[in-house]
């Protein structure tokens, strides 16, 4: 009897164990959904990594709930990937939310990646996920009320689709913060959703509190606007929630002293920038740090930036680019520095303005042609090639802050500098292989700048005395490797240092370990 | 026949590409005996202060020692070295310093002696410390020996008297 129940007790302890391990596989079965494949995953994680602007002040940066994703072929065919993101509590029963990244796939390789809303206005979103993600496109969805608002990746609204009794409408919603009066006061100032010459409409507001949010506060309500010959007709506001801050001394009212402020939210208590109620994530200028992010400061590590800068590198244009600074760089008689400045469209297009690969002055100067405006682009960095071998000197180390001082770049403002700085780098093609500097502390690189300034020349010195040194102690080493040696042994503090293999895209962090040797920083 | 030789001839050149650079490093006491004076202090890694210069850094993994004000710091590697390592050393140490337009007055000497042949590289500078450096590698290729002689500027007799009695006791394994 003991015998039949241990084995009755050990297959049901078998089975609950079986089934909690392939809840997800369950899961996706019943809603006829596939989990993604691994290297459609990893290309998503490049492509987040490559598109998502992490200098927005203030701009709501969500976070991929990656272990959750699954894929789906849309009713038009396309094959998506559908990645969850933190969800905001709403107040208002009538109004349901939920928030994925949506991936387009093509050959396992990401052509776009968006961030959707769905909202049910008197319609159960949960209960019709795949419904309303399979048919995102369609201008049917049986029974939908409600509309798809959809988002680029940095979570910055580029439209959003009214849906009316199954129906799309040619009204367009929006998800607003503030005061509804306020925006129908910018409206009437030409500064909200006024097109010019059309009289601004009067809106409908439902559902809001009979008073003004309180001081500190602001209300979160959708916006339903229709048109009418090119202008907006009429607006609806419908109310969600009222958010306001932390009493002082709360754990969340700490979290966010830097001023910066919280994340979206549409809660009616304080919703951190993950979307967790009382939660101590804040945004700051990197994006939302802090809490359940995993991330504790703006200060980027070098195995997370490490998918950033493969990312970028691997498009044909910037690898392209780097291959012909190489060859010129090695087939220059004299020697001489090769190189092209790296310039955007935009501040953050993330888009490179196409530039012409051209020579230096010298075997060691490559001058940088440095601009921030829309005509000549906005320079984030330069790549340039080194003809006898050697890692980046102790002014490729310290180029990022003197364009600090660029009379553009300080003209542009605040905003423009932190994305300036979120995104300068600097190349190096060798016949070794190609190095990328990014800055890792601005503060650390300042002194190392003004000490460079002092004297060029003696900082050149003690970065060739740093590598003959190293050379001297390790006699397996080559002087390539003592360049890199000097590099971090110097600048180490302020910058990280990458390296691939020759016309590769594959970079790795390299550093000084714990025995003093040049070597590959592991990542997990 | 002529591609048969071709053939050969392209898998010796990439035999021989592949067989560059196969140093690992080593103890010095495991792949050579070497004698320094009697009197001379051995260093642990660290830092320490030479009289009239600036702290010096004594790396890890290295034979170090002072002498008559004078820092002595030997170091090794095993495996097999380029036919040419000491060609491309000498190479390598102009190239390198020329790379950021460093000037350097350097004075090179290659010898043989016992089992093995030495680049000598005598380094004067502006500064109270002048160097002697020099690479050795074993007759077989299967080591190398770096080793660093950094003394005040009026002790370069008793500086060169020590490298040639420290080169003369070194004997590969």
């Amino acid at each position: 009897m003991k015998r039949k129940s241990l084995f009755l007790l050990t297959t049901l302890f078998s089975v609950c164990l079986l089934i909690f391990a392939c809840r997800k596989d369950f899961s996706n079965y019943i809603h006829d959904r596939n989990d993604a494949s691994e290297p459609v995953l990893e290309s998503a994680k490049i492509w987040y990594a490559q598109h998502i602007e992490t200098t927005i002040n203030g701009g709501g940066r969500l976070s991929p709930f990656w272990k959750e994703s699954w894929s789906v072929r849309s009713t038009s065919g396309k094959e998506l990937l559908i990645v969850p993101s933190p969800e905001n509590y709403i107040e208002n029963e009538t109004v349901s939310l939920r928030r994925f990244f949506v991936f387009q796939v093509s050959n396992s390789q990401i052509k776009e990646g968006n961030i959707f809303e769905l909202l049910g206005l008197n319609y159960d979103v949960e209960g019709n996920l795949d419904l309303l993600i399979k048919n995102n496109d369609q201008s049917e969805i049986a029974g939908f009320n409600g509309g798809i608002l959809q988002y680029d990746i940095n979570y910055q609204y580029i439209t959003g689709a009214a849906y009316e009794g199954g129906k799309k409408t040619d009204k367009e919603l929006r998800i607003l913060r503030g005061s509804p009066l306020s925006a129908a006061r910018k409206s009437r100032n030409g500064n909200g959703l006024q097109v010019n010459y059309c009289p601004p409409p009067v809106p409908t507001n439902i559902g809001f509190p009979s008073y003004e949010a309180p001081e500190g506060c602001y209300f979160v309500w959708i916006q339903n606007v229709t048109y009418s010959g090119g202008c907006p007709f009429t607006i609806t506001n419908t109310y969600l929630n009222t958010v306001c801050p932390p009493p002082p001394g709360s754990a969340s009212a700490t979290a966010s002293g830097s001023g910066a402020g919280s994340g979206p939210a549409y809660g009616g208590t304080q919703v951190d920038c993950m979307g967790i109620a009382n939660g101590t994530a804040f945004m700051a200028a990197c994006g939302c740090i802090g809490g359940t992010t995993g991330i504790p400061n703006c200060s980027v590590t070098p195995c997370s930036e490490k998918l950033r800068i493969t990312g970028i590198n691997s498009q044909p244009n910037i690898n392209g680019q780097n291959v012909s600074i190489l060859a010129a760089t090695v087939n220059s008689n004299p020697p001489k520095e090769w190189g092209a400045d790296r310039k955007l469209t935009t501040p953050t297009s993330g888009v490179y303005k196409p530039e012409i690969v051209r020579q230096g002055t010298a075997s060691n100067i490559f001058p940088s042609n440095f601009t921030w405006d829309a005509v000549n682009g906005y320079s984030i960095g330069i790549s340039h090639g080194h003809p006898a071998g050697f890692a980046p000197s102790p002014a490729d180390a310290v180029w990022a802050y003197g364009n600090l001082s660029n009379s553009q770049l300080v003209a542009a403002g605040a905003a423009d500098i932190a994305r300036y700085k979120g995104q300068v780098s600097v190349t190096t093609t060798t016949a070794n292989g190609t190095y990328i500097i990014t800055v890792k502390d601005w503060t650390a690189l300042a002194t190392l700048y003004t000490n460079y300034l002092a004297n060029p020349s003696a900082k050149d010195q003690e970065y060739i005395d740093a590598g003959l040194a190293y050379k001297k102690a390790h006699p397996e080493a080559s002087y390539e490797t003592s360049s890199e040696y000097a590099l971090a042994s110097l600048y180490g503090s302020a910058v990280n240092i990458y390296k691939a293999p020759v016309n590769s895209s594959n970079y790795v962090p390299i550093g000084i370990d714990s025995s003093g040797h040049i070597s590959v920083v592991p990542c997990p | 026949m002529k591609n048969l030789l071709f053939l050969l001839m392209s898998l010796f050149i990439s035999l021989t590409a592949l067989s560059q650079d196969r140093l690992a490093g080593a103890d010095v006491i495991n792949v050579a005996s070497f004698t320094l004076p009697k009197e001379a202090t051995r260093l642990k890694p660290g830092s320490i202060r030479m009289s009239g210069s600036v702290e010096k850094k004594v790396p890890e993994g290295c034979a170090t020692a002072t002498f008559k004000k004078m820092y002595i710091q030997l170091a090794a590697a095993s495996g097999e070295a380029d036919v040419d390592y000491l060609e491309k050393t000498q190479k390598g140490i102009t190239s390198f310093t020329e790379s950021l337009g460093v000037k350097r007055d350097y004075h090179f000497q290659t010898k043989a002696i016992n089992n093995y042949r030495v680049l000598i590289t005598h380094e004067t500078t502006n500064n109270m410390v002048n160097t002697y450096t020099f690479y050795c590698v074993a007759g077989d290729r299967k080591s190398v020996l770096t080793g660093v002689i950094e003394y005040p500027k009026n002790g370069e007799v008793d500086a060169k008297s020590e490298l040639d009695k420290l080169l003369a006791s070194i004997k590969f394994k």
